[in-house]
């Protein structure tokens, strides 16, 4: 509720659930007494008080009351309730998001809740958006203390599923595609089991999306170059390299060719994907960019890095 | 011939689910097609456009009042989702308040 002046968090919360702190909306979340109607109220309520101006204030606030823990419990003991499991994931996501830069961030317990959702409700799009971003959001700033490669591996299935699921949904697209590169980052057997589960194919439609806001586009070129590196990728590395290409073509984003860039990059400097990413004409495609984008410091990086030597 | 006028309400409704993925242009989107003849108009009525409402954009989030987002908010039939509300003046806590009770399927205001 951005620039409304006349619209109060607490208001809002106090309408939701009849309570207008944290203290208050946790209590009545931890009432075991509580339907899962008014669960799901108390999850949108913490949500909007989460979602503060000074982030530290409520951050602070929210630790204190037990937002995390009321919200993870929430989150589990109503499982089988779609909307209960869309509006706490989206209070995770916050509470993740506003944690980031103030505490030791660490949120496997997100991440599990995250993944317990997206079982437990495959065809309901609205818990698969929020669940996929509490992922990202997990995956993003929770590094330190998230789920073992098993955990991780785990989650894969889930994510394609729902990218299967939901084929022309953006948000489910991007979230999907994002918290898959993600989890490609933390480790190599992770890239290789998104890879083997036939991810590439996800992505390319992902990038063949048409839409008018970038965010899509960009997550899936992040995903085409996260599992870039892994074994099973390579016999569609061509594929990837020439939708890569393809897409840059059509698009003027900074955003979107600095991460185009990055993974044409990561192809041209592997020597099982070098040959291929030439042949397409992937080192001309990145110095046309460059051209285009001379402005951009970062699109000159992500270029300039591409255009180095393979690595041995 | 006008074929688009034409086309069965479904083909219609499924053709404005794209105007309404998650943009601020999406609620002036569907008010654009809703004004374009009466067939749009009426499919432009269906509830599952407007599961996701997003006033965020001038002039409609300027002049947005406590019964203007009342009546965009009953298109959904009570089947809201998400509500984005952003530069809208007009709207006081009471009004919204009212709204969100009503919700039922609300997951998250913003």
């Amino acid at each position: 509720m951005k620039d409304c002046a006349r619209i109060s968090r607490d208001g809002l919360a106090f309408a939701l659930c009849e309570a207008e702190d944290f203290q208050g909306v946790v209590a009545q979340l931890n009432d075991p007494r509580q339907s899962a109607s008014d669960a799901q109220r108390c999850c949108v309520a913490l949500r909007t008080l989460l979602d503060a101006e000074v982030e530290e204030a409520a951050l602070a606030e929210a630790q204190a009351a037990g937002t995390l823990d009321a919200l993870l419990r929430c989150a589990a003991l109503y499982s089988s309730h779609a909307g209960v499991q869309a509006a706490s994931c989206w209070a995770l996501n916050l509470y993740v998001h506003v944690a980031q830069h103030t505490e030791v961030a660490s949120f496997p317990h997100v991440f599990q809740a995250a993944v317990a959702a997206l079982k437990a409700h495959p065809l309901d799009v609205n818990v698969q958006r929020a669940a996929l971003f509490a992922l990202c959001n997990a995956c993003c700033f929770g590094l330190e203390g998230t789920p073992s490669v098993p955990g991780l591996l785990d989650a894969i299935p889930h994510v394609l599923a729902a990218l299967r699921a939901f084929p022309t949904d953006l948000r489910v697209q991007e979230f999907g595609c994002d918290s898959l590169a993600r989890m490609c980052g933390m480790d190599a057997s992770v890239a290789e089991a998104v890879a083997a589960d036939g991810a590439m194919g996800h992505f390319l439609k992902a990038l063949n999306l048409d839409i008018t806001t970038d965010g899509t586009l960009v997550a899936a070129v992040n995903a085409i170059g996260a599992i870039a590196l892994a074994p099973a990728a390579l016999p569609q590395a061509s594929a990837g390299i020439n939708a890569v290409i393809c897409a840059l073509r059509s698009q003027d984003k900074n955003l979107f060719a600095e991460a185009a860039c990055k993974a044409l990059g990561i192809h041209l400097r592997c020597f099982a994907t070098r040959d291929r990413a030439r042949h397409l004409s992937a080192d001309f495609v990145i110095n046309a960019t460059v051209a285009k984008h001379n402005a951009d410091a970062k699109v000159q990086n992500a270029a300039k890095n591409a255009l180095q030597d393979p690595v041995v | 011939m006008d074929y688009a006028s034409t086309l069965p309400r479904e083909v219609l409704v499924k053709i404005f689910s794209g105007l309404a993925s998650p943009n601020p242009e999406r609620l002036r989107n569907l008010c654009a097609v809703a004004s374009v003849c009466p067939s749009w108009r009426e499919a432009a009525k269906e509830s599952c456009l407007w599961h996701y409402l997003t006033v965020g954009e001038a002039p409609l989030n300027v002049r947005l009042t406590g019964p203007r987002l009342r009546n965009l908010v009953a298109r959904s039939h009570n089947t809201l989702t998400e509500l984005w509300l952003a530069g809208c003046p007009l709207v006081i806590d009471t009004a919204l308040a009212r709204v969100v009770q009503q919700q039922p399927c609300l997951v998250r205001v913003m």
